[in-house]
C-alpha cells in the first residue's frame, strides 16, 4: 500500500558525501499491464530490495501520463547510494510489462515531505544555475539534480485534491516564476485504495 | 578538410524488452555480422541502473569511421543480405529490444580514443549525460568540457572516457566513468556548472558496462573479436 515517511531533513549541498540523496521514478503501466495499484504494489515491494521508500504516488492522468506512477526513494548518504549502484542489474525490481521508467538523482535544497499531505503538484524545472533554482520560493519541497543543480524537483503539497484545487486556484506551480527556463508539472496523490 | 577515414561513432540508444537487459548486453557481444574488411570497434555495452536513468535501458558504441561504417550501411539496407549472420542474429535479438534511437557523432577535442582508453585502468561505472543545448553551442560545450570538466573530475578519481557532439543536431553526449561507485558525492561536487548561455538541459544516467565490452579488454580486443566466456 502507499505510504508516507517522515524525512529526517538532512537533505542538504550536494557536495557532502553524508548528505541524503533521493532517487525520483517515473514508472509506466498499462491498462493491458500494469496498472496503478500493481505500480504501488512493485514500488513497495522494492523494501524488500533494501530501497527506502519515501512516498508513493499515483499520477493523475487528467494532466499526465496514465496508468503511471511516482517512487521517492531515499539514501542516507553517498555510501548508501553506492551499495545500492553496486547490486547492478539484479535489484529485483519486477519490470514485467513496464512501458518505461524514467529515474532521477536529486539532493534536497530544501522542505521536508510532511505526512498530512496526500496529494502533490509534482514539478521538474529547469534553471539557468544552481544559485537561480535554490533561490525559487514557494514550493514545499525543493531539490536539486545531484549532476545538473541547475535543474530540480519542485513539489507542492495538500491534504487533499479539493486543498491541492484551492492551492492552485490562488497560484502555485513553477511556470512563469523568476529564472524558470522550463518546467513541466503534474499532479499525483497517495490513492486510498487500490487503483485499477 | 574532413576525412572518410576520420574516427566516427555510433551511439545506440537502445530500448530493451523488460527484463531483459542482461540477455540483450550478452547476446549484442562483440561479433561482428558485416563483411570483414568492415570492421571497427564496438567500444562498448552499457545497461542503464535504477537510482538514475531510464529501465530497461541500453546503450552500445561503436567506433569506426565514416567510410567502413556507410560500408556496414551499405550491406545492411542493400538490395542483398550481408550473408555473415546479420539476419539470425537480428531476429534472436528481437526478443530482447524493441526498438531504438541513435545519432551519428563526432567526437569532441581531445577526446579519447578506445585505444587510449585501453590503457587505463578498467572502469566499468558510468556516468552518461545527454545534453541538449542552444543552436550553436554545441561546440563550445565540448571544447569546455575537455578543458575544464576533464581535469575537475580526474582530481577526484574518476576519468572522460568520452565527449562528443551529434552530427545532426545540437546535442552533445558525455561518459565519465570510473573503477566502481564509491566516490559518487566527490563527482557531482567536482564537475563545474556550464555556462548558463549554452541553456544545456541535461539527462544524466548511471550505467554499468557490461563485463565482455571491448574497453574493458586487457588487451584490448581487435574488432569484431569476441572475449573468452
Amino acid at each position: 500500500m502507499a505510504t508516507v515517511k517522515k524525512s529526517t531533513g538532512k537533505g542538504g549541498a550536494r557536495s557532502k558525501s553524508s548528505a541524503e540523496i533521493y532517487s525520483f521514478w517515473e514508472l509506466m503501466g498499462a491498462t493491458t499491464g500494469p496498472t496503478r495499484g500493481e505500480l504501488a504494489h512493485r514500488i513497495t515491494a522494492m523494501g524488500r530490495n533494501g530501497w527506502d521508500l519515501a512516498i508513493n504516488l499515483a499520477s493523475i492522468g487528467s494532466d499526465g501520463h496514465w496508468p503511471h506512477s511516482m517512487a521517492v526513494f531515499r539514501f542516507a548518504n553517498a555510501a548508501a547510494l553506492e551499495k545500492q549502484l553496486t547490486v547492478g542489474f539484479a535489484d529485483g525490481m519486477d519490470e514485467r510489462d513496464l512501458k518505461w521508467a524514467k529515474m532521477k538523482l536529486a539532493t534536497k535544497l530544501r522542505g521536508d515531505l510532511d505526512t498530512k499531505h496526500r496529494s502533490w503538484l509534482f514539478e521538474y524545472v529547469r534553471f539557468g544555475s544552481a544559485e537561480d533554482l535554490a533561490a525559487h520560493q514557494g514550493p514545499d519541497l525543493l531539490f536539486a539534480e545531484l549532476y545538473a543543480p541547475w535543474q530540480g524537483i519542485a513539489m507542492w503539497g495538500a491534504d487533499s485534491l479539493r486543498a491541492l484545487m484551492q492551492r492552485e486556484l490562488k497560484g502555485i506551480g513553477s511556470v512563469g516564476k523568476p529564472g524558470v527556463l522550463q518546467a513541466t508539472g503534474w499532479w499525483t496523490t497517495i490513492p486510498e485504495r487500490v487503483l485499477v | 578538410m574532413a576525412s572518410e577515414n576520420d574516427r566516427f561513432y555510433l551511439w545506440e540508444d537502445i530500448y530493451i524488452a523488460p527484463g531483459r537487459v542482461t540477455h540483450y548486453l550478452g547476446n549484442m557481444g562483440n561479433d561482428w555480422s558485416f563483411d570483414p574488411t568492415l570492421r571497427y570497434h564496438l567500444f562498448g555495452l552499457f545497461g542503464h541502473l535504477r537510482p538514475m536513468g531510464h529501465a530497461p535501458r541500453g546503450m552500445n558504441l561503436w567506433e569506426g569511421d565514416w567510410k567502413r561504417v556507410t560500408g556496414m550501411l551499405t550491406e545492411q539496407f542493400g538490395p542483398k543480405a550481408p550473408g555473415h549472420g546479420f539476419e539470425a542474429w537480428w531476429m534472436r535479438s528481437n526478443v530482447d529490444r524493441a526498438g531504438g534511437w541513435d545519432r551519428l557523432m563526432l567526437p569532441g577535442p581531445g577526446s579519447p580514443s578506445i585505444a587510449e582508453i585501453a590503457k587505463g585502468t578498467p572502469r566499468p561505472c558510468v556516468i552518461q549525460q545527454i545534453v541538449r543545448l542552444r543552436q550553436g553551442a554545441r561546440d563550445d560545450y565540448l571544447e569546455w568540457f575537455g578543458k575544464k570538466v576533464r581535469p575537475a573530475v580526474e582530481r577526484v578519481g574518476w576519468k572522460p572516457i568520452k565527449w562528443m557532439g551529434a552530427i545532426h543536431s545540437s546535442l552533445a553526449i558525455t561518459l565519465i566513468a570510473a573503477p566502481d561507485w564509491s566516490r559518487m558525492g566527490d563527482l557531482a561536487a567536482a564537475m563545474p556548472p556550464p555556462d548558463p548561455a549554452w541553456e544545456a538541459d541535461v539527462e544524466t544516467h548511471a550505467m554499468q558496462a557490461w563485463a565482455g565490452c571491448s574497453y574493458l579488454q586487457r588487451p584490448l580486443l581487435e574488432p569484431g573479436q569476441s572475449p573468452k566466456r
